[in-house]
């Protein structure tokens, strides 16, 4: 039966809907009108990116040299935590440890999107006669920054199975996420799985805001299928795994109650 | 929902700190860091756990007290 509360939160769906609508449409007339303005910005956009991408890539180092100190600092701290035993410092030695493991994800991330960039650059003929040199200047940058940050993040990790000696798992090895989640307790196992959902709430949201984009761009810049399929099958992916995990742990439960019965 | 516990007194009164307690219950530090400031409610088998460590019952570690919003409706 339908309550009063059900039918607010119907016409506020529908409320949303029609002014998706109308801004869908207006972005569309928008694109169409000034399509020769957004055509020019955004290859303006792309052009720069990818003529700098080489610089990007070196930019990288900034994250590693905040990386590198934090993880120092955090390496103090961790020492001091082992002697004192007192819950602040162990504390403040996690939260260092986290904020240089950020790092190492932020350094991982920009520098494969800039490689990515520059690599581009090669089909579109972008660095001309200097091509073999923007190579050679990207290539050797990109491999020192991940270099610096695989050593920091194992360092990292290997800092933190100081101070929560129950963990196990090889930073380098494949299977090292596996053997690091099953090693987590109660807790830690929820606050990863709340933290995993909001992360698919974030990422579906994403995905539509990206569609849009890509969508709207598409109809007025040469960018071909490929960005749409792309988006396309990452929202597919996600949502498929998750609901075969969510099955999964479900039928894990109703066997393991069959056996009991 | 407030889970009110006693497992800093009893592992003060055992002389243990957070890390040999997680130990002892499989549990890390945190956890039990997260549970005695009551950010955490233990499972039951957690709970039954940490109460035999104290060689005590999880009454008198854990107790739970009603939302003052359902005592007033």
């Amino acid at each position: 039966m339908k309550t009063a509360n059900d039918k607010k939160i119907f016409f506020k769906f529908i409320i949303i809907c029609v002014a998706s609508l109308i801004a869908g449409a207006a972005m569309g007339f928008l694109s169409s009108m000034y399509d020769v303005s957004l055509n020019t910005a955004v290859t303006f956009i792309f052009d720069f990116l990818v003529k700098n991408s080489v610089w990007l890539i070196c930019f990288n180092f900034i994250f590693v040299v905040l990386g590198i100190f934090s993880y120092v600092q955090s390496k103090a701290l961790v020492k001091k935590a082992l002697a004192d035993q007192e819950e602040e410092s162990f504390e403040k030695a996690d939260e260092k440890l986290q904020s240089c493991l950020n790092y190492t994800n932020l350094i991982t991330i920009f520098s494969f999107t800039a490689f990515g960039l520059m690599a581009s650059g090669f089909s579109t003929q972008t660095f001309g006669e200097d091509k073999m040199l923007y190579t050679a200047i990207g290539l050797s940058a990109f491999i020192v920054i991940l270099v610096i940050a695989t050593w920091l993040q194992v360092s990292a990790i290997n800092q933190t199975k100081l101070i929560y000696p129950e963990k196990n798992g090889n930073a380098l090895d494949t299977k090292f996420r596996k053997q690091w989640f099953d090693s987590c307790d109660e807790a830690e196992k929820a606050l990863i799985g709340a933290a995993a959902y909001k992360s698919y709430i974030t990422m579906t949201y994403s995905f539509i805001a990206y569609f849009l984009a890509v969508l709207v761009l598409s109809m007025t810049v040469p960018v071909g299928p490929l960005p749409i399929l792309i988006v396309g099958s990452l929202w597919l992916i996600q949502s498929v795994s998750y609901a075969r995990e969510c099955k999964k742990i479900q039928n894990k439960s109703t066997n393991k109650e069959k056996k009991e019965r | 929902m407030p889970l009110n516990n006693k497992v800093k007194k009893f592992r003060a009164a055992k002389n243990i700190n957070q890390q040999q307690l997680g130990s002892l219950v499989g549990a890390s530090r945190q956890t039990i860091s997260l549970i005695e400031r009551g950010d955490y409610s233990p499972s039951v088998i957690l709970a039954l756990k940490i109460a035999a460590v104290f060689s005590a019952t999880v009454e008198d570690i854990f107790s739970y007290t009603e939302e003052t919003d359902n005592e007033n409706s």
